[in-house]
């Protein structure tokens, strides 16, 4: 878990400056994925 | 997915969950996502070739189960006589509207090579109780497929395997039967980001395509299927 989410910073490290709210609309049978 | 995603980049996620081709159908008329994961690839195609959403991509798999209530005598083999048997009430998703209930019709479109005439006669048992717009919602907690099969509005009800596991979870003694490979059939789940989305929306999805989003798959419903594989 641990290095998925050092991963997940990597991988966003030239992401936005700014924060988005991104809305996600999903298959109901995704949720708690 | 999301928390931890919004956790270490500080965007924030906001989810809506529905069946997919209802969801389709809201951002089609013009409501506003950025991302769409769908239970199908058809749904977030149809947008992409509409020209509102980007390249549609695979991100997950499921199959379909049969969830049975207790003390009902059936296996994969018997499966198909048990769904075509006049006094076992069968419970499907709503076509065209929910994914699942479109696989549930692929299933029975398979079950007339096996059995002449199958097809016609499960389409006209199936009781189409989930994933419309007007199906009825279960009490807070629970879930919908094991609520209904609970209820006895089906005895038998084709549903994710996911799905499945859930309401075995909750219903003790409600099962879960494979299909047999002669029925089977398998759910492909596909992505896309929406026109004019925010840059954090391209990150996400490419956060939940990627290796590093494995972990986060385990410990849901979904963590025995080949998730984020090529297909």
């Amino acid at each position: 878990m641990r290095a998925a989410l050092i991963a997940l910073a990597m991988l966003t490290m030239a992401g936005p400056a700014v924060a988005d709210t991104i809305k996600l609309f999903a298959a109901g049978s995704l949720r708690g994925a | 997915m999301a928390k931890a995603f919004a956790a270490a980049t500080g965007n924030k996620v906001e989810a809506k969950y529905g069946p997919s081709g209802l969801l389709k159908n809201e951002i089609a008329g013009g409501a506003q996502a950025d991302v769409f994961a769908s239970a199908n690839m058809e749904h977030p195609q149809a947008l992409h070739d509409a020209g509102k959403g980007g390249p549609v991509l695979l991100f997950a798999r499921n199959k379909l189960c049969a969830l049975v209530k207790p003390g009902l005598q059936v296996d994969s083999a018997s499966l198909l006589d048990r769904m075509l048997d006049p006094n076992v009430k069968l419970g499907t998703s709503t076509l065209k509207a929910d994914p699942s209930g479109d696989y549930a019709f692929e299933v029975f479109r398979k079950a007339d090579a096996i059995k002449p005439g199958a097809q016609a006669a499960l389409e006209k048992k199936a009781q189409q109780l989930t994933g419309g717009p007007t199906s009825a919602t279960p009490p807070p907690g629970r879930p919908v497929y094991g609520w209904h099969v609970a209820e006895g509005r089906a005895d038998i009800f084709l549903t994710y395997c996911t799905n499945a596991a859930a309401a075995q979870r909750e219903y003790s003694g409600q099962q879960s039967v494979m299909l047999p490979d002669a029925l089977e059939v398998a759910a492909d789940y596909g992505l896309t980001v929406m026109k004019d989305a925010p840059a954090g929306a391209k990150a996400f999805a490419q956060f939940i395509l990627s290796p590093s989003a494995r972990p986060f798959w385990r410990g849901t419903a979904l963590r025995r299927l080949p998730i984020g594989r090529p297909p």
